[in-house]
């Protein structure tokens, strides 16, 4: 066999074959060379893959919530009855969000009938969703209704759940969707700490202070990269009630005063602006 | 001339498919990272606080030294603890807890895991308020190189201890 190749076009060939090769090598940089960490110029490395922020558990949100003082109310909770209408993907990952703020408050609130019924709902979602192994053979539901008399004891199964649910989407690439789950949640436990009617000077305030993390979970949404879920009207409500809690004059001049955001207190017609706004969205999401 | 062409197709070959295959030094695909059990020890030394969250950081140390953050909220009047693992890394990576982001340049550090031995270590913040955790990755030697620290969040339910007291004063009056 005769091969016939133009030596022209052997060089350049060989030529781009090297540039490409050597392209994506790692670059020795003469002003990171020193040894020691703290003096020298430092880099945050953008993360593509993993948003660098922490979400807290909807159960301690529910928490705070109730040491605030926060009553019992069990007409504002999300009825059972409406799992029926999840059919779709997004309305059960949302709901799933929702139930499970529904069920750390009923536990918190010692409400052990009802507690059950919510857990038995957040283990439906949870099969529907494709993440059966979160309740495993059925011993933390059993265990659950064992114990539903022994808050400490309840409050640890429903912690195991959040760490199963955390160990699973990290274990199927899909951790980006915590976001979801928490986003439901949050706005659930904001609907039920501003719709309460308890003493407003105590609520307030936690309510403020949960607002420090929207911002964060509007980037996380925006963040997750499942394009089968339709997340744009969370986003966009979630974006809405950021901006007008953020356009409040008590909050503006807050940051005016450099006063503490625990010290601050919203007038009643930004409180009821708040209000309308998270009791909007938190419609359209148990709408389905 | 005919055995020059050979050699130069053949060169030109390997150049091409090396450039498809570019050196994985520091793109994180060699790390291997148990993150179950990495998290299952972070936990173990979590009570009797309760789990709240975590992250699994991929570490590749490059040539020159990096840092990662990660934004922590806290939330006032309750109790945390705060567990890294660090067994996962072939080199050490020193944790830096702030009180501001790396943007503020007058923040200050509470927490620096420099002096502690050990590659399971925790912290208990005295203020809650939002933390920044910072890890200090150092540059490598030469060798592909990479690993993973597990940072595990933990608080504690005050209105359960609260609840506690009361049953026991109660008792105690009783």
């Amino acid at each position: 066999m005769n091969i016939k190749i133009p030596t022209k076009l052997l060089t350049l060939l060989i030529t781009v074959g090297f540039i490409y090769a050597c392209a994506d090598a790692p670059q020795r940089t003469e002003e990171t060379s020193t040894e020691d960490s703290t003096m020298v110029e430092t880099e945050i490395m953008e993360e593509d893959e993993d948003f660098s922020f922490m979400l807290p558990s909807p159960i301690q949100i529910a928490a705070i919530f109730n040491r605030a003082g926060l009553e019992f109310q069990s007409e504002l909770t999300n009825p059972v009855s409406n799992y029926e209408k999840y059919n779709t993907k997004t309305s059960r990952y949302l709901n799933f969000g929702v139930y499970s703020a529904d069920l750390a408050y009923a536990v918190l609130n010692d409400q052990q009938q009802l507690s059950i019924d919510y857990m038995n709902v957040v283990k439906k979602l949870t099969e529907d969703i494709g993440m059966p192994s979160i309740f495993g053979s059925g011993e933390l539901l059993e265990s659950f209704e064992k114990n539903v008399g022994n808050q400490d004891t309840i409050l640890r199964i429903l912690t195991t759940i959040k760490r199963r649910t955390d160990q699973y989407l990290e274990e199927n690439s899909e951790n980006s969707k915590e976001s979801v789950f928490f986003s439901a949640a949050w706005v659930e436990g904001m609907y039920l700490g501003a719709n309460s009617g308890t003493n407003s000077e105590k609520i307030t305030p936690r309510l403020i202070e949960q607002m420090t993390i929207l911002d964060n979970v509007i980037k996380a949404l925006n963040y997750q990269n499942d394009e089968t879920l339709e997340l744009d009207y969370l986003i966009n409500d979630l974006s809405a009630i950021r901006d007008a809690f953020e356009s409040y004059e008590s909050i503006k001049s807050m940051a005016m005063e450099n006063t503490e955001l625990g010290d601050v207190q919203l007038t009643d017609a930004e409180l009821k602006d708040m209000t309308s706004k998270i009791n909007a969205l938190r419609t359209k999401i148990v709408n389905g | 001339m005919k055995k020059i062409s050979t050699y130069l197709v053949s060169l030109v070959v390997v150049a091409l498919l090396t450039a498809a295959y570019p050196p994985s030094y520091g793109t994180g695909e060699n790390i291997v990272c148990n993150s179950k059990t990495l998290k299952k020890e972070a936990i173990s030394i979590l009570n009797p606080f309760y789990y709240s969250s975590s992250k699994i950081t991929e570490i590749t140390y490059d040539y020159k030294v990096q840092r990662k953050e990660i934004q922590v909220p806290l939330f006032k009047g309750e109790r945390y603890k705060l567990v890294f693992n660090k067994k996962s890394l072939p080199k050490d990576v020193v944790i830096k807890i702030f009180d501001k982001d790396q943007t503020n340049s007058g923040r200050e550090a509470i927490y620096s895991s420099e002096d502690t031995e050990g590659d399971l270590i925790s912290f208990a913040p005295k203020k809650t308020k939002t933390l920044y955790v910072n890890y200090f990755i150092p540059e490598a030697k030469g060798m592909k190189e990479g690993g993973c620290i597990a940072f595990i969040l933990g608080y504690q339910l005050a209105f359960l201890d609260d609840k506690k007291e009361e049953t026991t004063e109660e008792e105690t009056q009783e």
